[in-house]
């Protein structure tokens, strides 16, 4: 069984790109964006409220979201995030950093079996 | 994990988040438990009572820790905590003997501990703050009363850069800070 650290630490460089990454196809509110994530994740993905609001909350302070109320039909006001151009720049750039470093990995780990 | 209540209550929980972000803006507070509401509000739609919901939602102290480290303290509060250090320093002016290097060492800790808390911006006012103050109430006295000091320069020296390392202390507390927080892992 792996050391819930190690797995934390695993998990930690890829939650911020999952974050943005599901805002790629348009605006999406806190409880929404933790469904996502955990529903495309198969559950390995399982954000509290405490790791992802204060993330959002700083990825919108360094310009790479930014935020909206939006009341919908219901008359129920949401707070809505879209990624910014400079978002979406960095989100390409951090793909791109992605699949060289998955790539990588796999290969080191392909060669010690 | 919220321990199950007896009569769970969303507000209750909302404002028991709300008094553990003391020292944020008010706005900002706001902000975060109106949209902290509308989780809460899906949550107990999709558990399908608000007792299942309050059991899945993490500790209000533990979720302004993670506000805090984003938004520091607010103006005000770091106003209000710059006067402290500064009123603090007064007692540290030399002509109160070894009484002013012990209230300089709690001075020293307040900033850091305000750093740390805080933020590096309102631990570097304060230390700031408290710079300030002692030097202009050493002037003060000095100007007031020049026979009552012979200037030694070593020890002038030694006043001064007590005064500089303050708010240089207090920056350095909260940048070692966030340097930790960028390394530490994330919590899921």
């Amino acid at each position: 069984m792996l050391n819930p650290e190690w797995t934390a630490e695993l998990k930690k460089g890829s939650i911020q790109l999952c974050i943005m990454a599901t805002l790629v196809g348009g605006r999406k509110y806190g409880f929404q964006m933790i469904k996502e994530i955990r529903d495309l994740s198969g559950g390995y993905f399982d954000l509290k409220e405490g790791t992802l609001y204060p993330a959002l909350h700083r990825l919108e302070q360094r310009g790479y979201l930014r935020s909206e109320w939006v009341t919908d039909e219901g008359g129920t006001p949401k707070k809505y995030y879209v990624l910014t151009d400079d978002g979406r720049q960095a989100l390409a750039a951090a793909r791109a950093e992605w699949d060289r470093l998955s790539t990588a990995v796999r290969t080191v780990l392909e060669a010690g079996k | 994990m919220i321990a199950p209540s007896a009569e769970p209550d969303t507000e209750a929980y909302l404002a028991r988040v709300r008094n553990a972000m003391f020292g944020l803006s008010s706005g900002t507070r706001d902000g975060i438990v109106g949209e902290l509401r509308e989780h809460l509000r899906e949550l107990v739609a999709e558990k399908g009572s608000v007792a299942a919901a309050l059991r899945e939602m993490e500790e209000p102290a533990r979720l302004a820790r993670g506000f805090r480290e984003v938004y520091g303290f607010g103006p005000g509060f770091a106003a209000a905590l710059a006067a402290g250090a500064a009123l603090i320093s007064l007692l540290t002016v030399p002509a109160l003997g070894g009484l002013s290097v012990i209230v300089l060492l709690v001075l020293y800790s307040y900033c850091v501990l305000v750093s740390l808390y805080g933020g590096k911006k309102t631990g570097g006012l304060c230390g700031l703050a408290a710079g300030i103050a002692r030097s202009a109430a050493v002037a003060a006295q000095w100007y007031h009363l020049p026979a009552a000091y012979a200037v030694d320069p070593g020890a002038l020296a030694l006043f001064v850069l007590g005064s500089a390392l303050l708010p240089v202390a207090g920056v350095l507390a909260g940048e070692t800070k966030e340097r930790y927080i960028r390394g530490r892992p994330l919590e899921f």
